[in-house]
């Protein structure tokens, strides 16, 4: 059966391929393939944090446990990552390597830090208090 | 699951990593001017006064500093718990393993051994203040998996690592009426190694090499089996007296040290994220030196190698592994943290963070491309000084500049922090300060 920590998880290794494709072209230059990974992965990321966590995920344990500090943290560190994913918009528009790495790199440990978290306390916590929740998610989306 | 005491707005204040992580490049610094100055004498074996110096300056000073400093900081963000009365906590062991490391570096160089009386205390205090502030946590059924799997095995390994190096310090202190010094300084090295240090870089690798680089995960059969063969072997050869079965224990080590290399160099190579990484050069260097020495450790129980062969081997083991490993992680933590902490001043002014310096701009790629070049030159002398000792003075002269370039950066990057943390505070109406 499938589990929130199952699915989540897996939607973030893809994040990261789509995060990891779109670098390696902005380092070698290539900003037609890296404009197009890039959109990818930030598609991607919007569906799993807007979508899917603070759609159905944040709303339904919430609704079992009340507000709770940890969706509200995991909530800020989203806005965070929109603030840079802002960022390297720009610096795929102006084309500027330099820019786009050093910022690409600060998302990357960001999102990993922030996953981590996810996938080794959040996840299994929503697993737990909501039983249902991987077919509620597999059902929207 | 556990909620009480569960929370994600854990990240340690940056005065408690920084203090560590300021501190540690130049204990590495004093090591180089040490051997700098003692010259070809320093290697005549590996118990002359001056190398004791120097690898308790680089194991205590440079490895545990960092160490302790990055647990403080990765086992509130892993296990979700903060340890408590970090803030109190950290700054007394901090101070108490600077003036442990300083006096005892100084009894061996000034042949006072007094000093370790006073060495002695501090040390144990910072070891204990430290394994209490964790055990309390560690003892409950937290979250965290592998890593707090394998953490658990290294504190244990400090434990014996402590107690055996308490006795050694004992019979420098003239009680060594009772005790075997050569096999106990041989297992206090063990443990110290082979069981707390190298137990900690596996847990840590097992989470960061997949994170940060995107390669398949560890196999969890291997990051359960790995650790607790090195740590049950440990147990053994402390134990058995049978040169055969010690030999054997030794072997079965060395098997292990060298898969784990292996296996981890492996997952490297799969890596998905194929930029040019230097901590990645950092990791592979290491496993090929664990891996080198592994091997010679290996080979040694079928041949007597010459008595320089146990220097090669500490050279290896910590500056090649150890030192490496460390060195490729401060360039990654140390950018991201200041980052991190810049950030979240700006939690209620969220237009001050395009004018944060990314991680890039707060250790250059430059930076680390010379600290990586630094840092090979430097081993590359050691390890030929540990057969030709003429060149140790130029050994020293590199590991000077290696760890002098480390500090540089540790420096710069802690004043762009508070530099950037001003001005925060000076533009923003309302700071929520980490």
């Amino acid at each position: 059966m499938s589990t929130i920590l199952g699915l989540m998880k897996q939607n973030h290794r893809e994040c990261d391929e789509l995060f990891s494709s779109a670098e390696d072209a902005a380092s070698t230059g290539d900003w037609v393939k890296a404009k197009a990974d890039w959109a990818a992965f930030t598609d991607e990321l919007e569906q799993h944090i807007t979508v899917k966590e603070e759609g159905i995920l944040f709303p339904a344990i919430e609704s079992v446990n009340g507000p709770m500090g940890p969706t509200q943290m995991m909530r800020a560190e989203h806005e965070q990552m929109r603030a840079l994913v802002l960022q390297i918009d720009a610096a795929v528009a102006a084309q500027d390597t330099q820019k786009y790495l050093g910022l690409s790199e600060t998302l990357m440990m960001l999102m990993q830090q922030h996953n981590m978290k996810e996938e080794q306390i959040l996840y299994p916590m929503i697993d737990q208090f909501v039983p249902n929740g991987a077919q509620l998610l597999q059902e929207t989306v | 699951m556990k909620m009480e005491g569960l929370s994600f707005d854990n990240v340690p204040a940056i005065h408690i990593p920084f203090r560590f992580f300021n501190t540690a490049p130049w204990m590495g610094l004093f090591a180089a001017v040490i051997l700098f100055f003692s010259g070809a004498e320093a290697f005549d074996s590996q118990w002359t006064p001056q190398l004791l110096a120097i690898t308790h300056l680089l194991t205590l000073g440079f490895m545990v500093m960092v160490m302790f400093g990055a647990l403080f900081q990765l086992l509130p963000v892993i296990s979700g718990i903060t340890i408590p009365k970090a803030r109190v906590i950290a700054p007394l062991i901090h101070i108490a393993l600077v003036l442990g490391v300083a006096l005892l570096v100084v009894g061996f160089l000034r042949f006072q051994y007094h000093l370790f009386f006073y060495a002695l205390p501090l040390l144990v205090a910072a070891f204990v203040f430290f394994l209490v502030a964790l055990g309390s946590r560690l003892r409950h059924n937290i979250r965290g998996g592998d890593s707090i799997y394998v953490i658990r095995f290294a504190a244990l390994s400090l434990m014996v690592t402590i107690v055996l190096g308490v006795v050694r310090v004992l019979t420098y202190l003239g009680y060594n009426d009772f005790f075997v010094i050569q096999s106990i300084t041989n297992l206090h090295l063990g443990w110290g190694l082979a069981g707390w240090s190298l137990l900690v870089v596996m847990g840590v690798s097992y989470q960061v090499i997949p994170m940060f680089h995107i390669t398949p995960c560890y196999s969890k059969k291997i990051t359960k089996t790995v650790p607790a063969l090195l740590f049950f072997c440990l147990l053994g050869l402390s134990f058995i007296q049978g040169e055969v079965l010690s030999k054997m224990l030794i072997i079965i080590i060395c098997l292990v040290m060298a898969f784990y290399a292996t296996y981890s160099l492996f997952l490297l190579s799969k890596r998905k994220r194929k930029i040019r990484d230097l901590t990645v050069y950092f990791w592979r260097l290491a496993f090929i030196c664990l891996g080198g020495g592994a091997f010679l450790l290996a080979i040694n129980q079928f041949f007597e190698l010459s008595g320089r062969f146990n220097t090669t081997l500490g050279v290896l083991a910590i500056y090649g592994f150890f030192i490496s490993v460390i060195m490729g992680m401060l360039l990654k933590i140390i950018p991201f943290l200041t980052y991190l902490h810049l950030q979240r001043q700006c939690m209620t002014r969220y237009e001050l963070l395009p004018s944060l310096p990314n991680m890039r701009e707060i250790i250059s790629e430059n930076q680390a491309v010379w600290q990586f070049r630094l840092h090979v030159i430097s081993l590359l002398l050691l390890l030929f000084c540990t057969v030709f000792s003429q060149a140790a003075s130029i050994a020293g002269l590199a590991m000077l500049l290696d760890f002098m370039w480390l500090g540089i950066s540790v420096t710069k990057a802690s004043k762009l922090y508070y530099q950037h943390s001003r001005r925060i505070i000076n533009t923003a109406p309302v700071v929520c300060d980490s």
